[in-house]
């Protein structure tokens, strides 16, 4: 505490707190017009380490985009102190001079460059105007030493397993002088023992006096490790506690706790017969062999059934369903019946001609084409019901499209106008009128409403609604827990690739929900 | 309430404006060919004449065939930089073919060579996931060495056979090679508006994830766009055989530039996606027109060179999206 002191009386001005680490304060940032931090305070004291927690969107990402720069000081209001210093940081460069380093949850090392030559990227050091080599590898070695990391430092980064590449960029931040820490989800690519190398190094760090500051989806983790947390849900800062003053139960009700939205249309419908199964159902991780992005899964769904699969990020949802649906990049194991019948889709053009239809969470990515008009993207999948005379017909065609958009409410002045010139809403709706048009008996959405404006929201879940009424059978991949409860007759909760939980319409809450998604309790 | 109209009118106004220059931007080859026309027909007395007219037909139907098979492979986001060979190979061929006396058969070889080619391209393209730029340029030095290996030397003169005969008539009273460019344009304009097909590659080319997630298959797609654009290239290549009267290896150079040329200059660009048959043979042609215009007008063929860069880059600046 003494040299902050004298660190914060050589800066003389400005002078608040010696405290704390970081003290952020009021901070408030908005995206146009929506405000996704409001009026946050965050504490974190001097060599701790502190736990940020909130479901997805809370605004951790954001807060902490903020602490370690990557807004200038004028994209938001609001102050942040650093070791009790008001600091005004532009770039992320500006950051790292403060002590702050971020670890990405995407690696920034570069494959091709060795270890050393990764950690002192930017700042290789020279002799005789040449790079110093010795230094580098030295040094370096020096540094993973002392962390008692066992890695050769001459080895390419893009043989090192990505537990180990975490640990790589943990010691360049302490080469750099990083004193305050941020970790985004370092744990959810690790294996079991990965996960124990890094919590040492971590308690480590922490008895080296550098503060640490991680964001983790997993309760048992951050009651293992940290000393502090701070839970945040909808922009705002919801409470700071001890860890060892808290339950998991209880951290789990500030993580939610917020009133459901009345927005969901009160459409009955009736569940008919059981028309998909998937039974012991696995897929194996796209990056670490002999993991199991999804684990021994087995669903039915039913006709004119609206399904919920809830889980955090990485819980494997995506993975599970867009493998059933014969578009994921691994194919799965298991058994999968579609009317009683053993069936597997291998590819898209399978899966459609079975009634299957897949929509996508990245509208823009894979959902669309953006560059392409409404009519263009509506019949896409359905080309072969446009035909006449074994010809496309422009006439049959426009006549679908101009009916679907009617009816689903797209609003343009055109049908031949560019997706690109529709809101997210529209956009959403669009592919909704694509999968349609294939007149699927199936319908995944996964994330059907993210990036959509609240009216936009009611009317696709009634299309939703009312196509369960019609007895599609509806399943919805979201992160959105009321829209979970809301809209689901029955929902899934999968953690870590595994089905935890599953809750009929009654038993929905969005504590138990959680208590499932975290892994706290499971049937 | 006088500022609100006032407002409106200007909203209008930019409304009206802003449609104006979209429209100059989509049709901006079509503006350029007319004005080129009208200009080279002041500049020079011998531009409208019938015989000019039918040379600048005939010299560019070629390049407008292997235009119209460029740009398939555009529009799905590719690009083949073998034309030039191709054209070098199937002249080679066609008039070895025939000069071995095997008549029609020569015409049909070729044709099954040219796909075979374009095949082995669009397989290495979507099944060996090798880039477009790269598998193409190694089939430029392959077909490049089997046309110097076939030809060995030797004089393959086809005078006074049937192919040049054909090539250098008319059919229905337009010169055989404007005639086939015809049938070849519409076939081109049938399978982009009317099949799945069709509809497909401008899918593959807009967002391939998003076609492939639609149930198009992608990789089919983009081999059968590959063999179409090698027969078209192909096509080509037994024009010029015909027009020659004789087979030859020195032939073909620079021709996939003139097609990419053409395909951009009418307004298809190269991420995919775009691109219309109409506009990319009137951009063969305003490039074949400003050839001609220069020649006549005396302009020596090294600042055609630079003007002819100037139109491209012009012309991309002119389609590209704000």
């Amino acid at each position: 505490m003494a040299l902050l002191s004298i660190i914060a009386a050589q800066k003389g001005d400005d002078f608040v707190s010696d405290k704390y680490a970081v003290d952020m304060k009021n901070i408030v940032k908005k995206f146009s017009g929506v405000t996704v931090l409001d009026e946050v305070n965050l504490q974190v004291k001097q060599g701790e380490i502190h736990a940020l927690i909130g479901e997805n969107g809370a605004g951790k990402s954001t807060l902490m985009n903020i602490l370690s720069g990557g807004f200038s000081h004028h994209a938001y209001e609001g102050e942040v102190y650093i070791e009790g210093r008001k600091t005004k940081m532009n770039t992320p460069k500006d950051a790292n001079g403060e002590g702050i380093v971020m670890v990405h949850q995407e690696l920034a090392l570069i494959p091709e460059l060795t270890v050393a030559e990764n950690m002192f990227l930017g700042n290789l050091p020279i002799k005789n105007s040449g790079i110093d080599w010795k230094k580098v590898y030295t040094e370096s070695e020096n540094i993973l030493k002392k962390l008692a990391l066992e890695i050769n430092v001459r080895t390419k980064v893009k043989y090192l397993s990505i537990g180990q590449q975490q640990l790589v960029e943990i010691a360049k931040a302490i080469m750099l002088g990083g004193r305050i820490m941020i970790l985004d989800e370092p744990t959810a690519p690790l294996t079991g023992r990965e996960i124990e190398v890094l919590f040492n190094i971590l308690r480590e760090l922490k008895n080296r006096g550098i503060t640490i500051i991680y964001i983790s989806h997993r309760l048992e983790e951050i009651f293992e490790l940290t000393d502090r947390i701070t839970v945040m849900r909808d922009g705002k800062k919801i409470v700071t506690v001890s860890t060892d003053q808290i339950t998991q139960e209880k951290l789990v009700s500030y993580m939610i706790g917020r009133d459901m939205q009345d927005y969901y249309p009160d459409t009955e419908t009736v569940a008919g017969n059981t028309i998909l199964e998937i039974q012991n159902y696995y897929v194996e991780h796209p990056v670490y062999q002999g993991k199991n992005i999804v684990d021994n899964v087995n669903m039915q769904f039913k006709k004119g059934e609206i399904v919920g699969i809830s889980g955090l990020l990485g819980a494997g949802r995506t993975e599970l369903m867009s493998s059933v649906a014969g578009v994921y990049r691994k194919k799965g194991h298991g058994i999968v019946k579609l009317d009683g019948k053993v069936i597997e889709f291998k590819n898209a053009r399978r899966a459609i001609q079975n009634g299957i239809g897949y929509v996508t969470e990245d509208r823009k990515g894979n959902g669309l084409i953006v560059s392409k008009s409404i009519i263009f993207n509506t019949t896409l999948a359905s080309l072969d019901k446009i035909k006449k005379h074994r010809c496309l017909n422009q006439k049959v065609e426009a006549g679908f499209v101009k009916e679907l958009a009617d009816k689903l409410g797209i609003k343009t002045t055109d049908i031949r106008n560019k997706v690109s010139s529709l809101s997210g809403g529209n956009q959403q709706k669009v592919v909704l009128a694509k999968w349609i048009l294939t007149t699927p008996k199936i319908l995944i959405l996964d994330e059907p409403t993210r990036g959509v404006d609240v009216g936009a929201k009611y009317e696709i879940y009634s299309i939703m609604k009312e196509l369960a009424k019609e007895g599609v059978s509806i399943i919805m991949i979201s992160s959105d827990l009321p829209e979970i409860i809301g809209m689901s007759d029955r929902v899934y909760i999968m953690h870590e690739g595994r089905v935890t939980g599953q809750l009929l319409k009654q038993e929905l809450s969005e504590e138990k929900i959680m208590k499932y998604a975290t892994g706290t309790v499971a049937q | 309430m006088e500022i609100t109209n006032s407002k409106v009118k200007e909203l209008s106004k930019n409304k009206t404006k802003e449609k104006a220059v979209e429209w100059i931007k989509g049709n901006f080859v079509i503006i350029a060919f007319i004005c080129l026309f009208v200009y080279a027909s002041f500049a020079s007395p011998a531009f409208l004449t019938v015989n000019n007219i039918k040379t600048v037909l005939l010299q560019n139907s070629i390049y407008a065939i292997c235009a119209i098979g460029m740009l398939f492979i555009v529009i799905t986001g590719g690009i083949d930089l073998s034309v030039g060979s191709y054209i070098c190979v199937c002249v080679c061929f066609t008039a070895g073919f025939i000069q071995d006396g095997k008549g029609i058969w020569a015409i049909v070889f070729v044709a099954i060579l040219s796909i075979l080619f374009g095949t082995i391209s669009g397989v290495l393209v979507a099944y060996a996931k090798v880039a477009p730029f790269i598998a193409t340029l190694a089939m430029t030095t392959i077909l490049k060495g089997v046309a110097y290996m076939y030809q060995v030397g030797q004089n393959r003169r086809i005078d006074g056979t049937f192919w040049p005969i054909f090539i250098q008539g008319n059919v229905l009273g337009i010169p055989t090679p404007v005639f086939i460019l015809i049938v070849v344009s519409a076939i081109a304009i049938f399978i982009l508006k009317k099949t799945k097909y069709g509809r497909g590659i401008y899918a593959i080319g807009g967002n391939a994830e998003t076609a492939r997630l639609a149930g198009i298959n992608v990789k089919v797609y983009l081999v059968c766009t590959y063999a179409l654009g090698g027969f078209l290239f192909g096509l080509a290549g037994m024009i010029l055989a015909g027009r020659l009267s004789m087979g030859t290896a020195t032939v073909g150079e620079g021709y996939e530039l003139d097609a990419i040329a053409s395909v951009v200059v009418g307004g298809a660009t190269l991420a995919g996606g775009v691109g219309s048959i109409p506009k990319t043979i009137i951009g063969a042609f305003l490039m074949g027109i400003l050839m001609n215009i220069m020649n006549l007008m005396g302009i020596a063929s090294y600042p055609q060179m630079i003007l002819k860069g100037v139109i491209i880059v012009i012309a991309v600046l002119a389609n590209r999206e704000s």
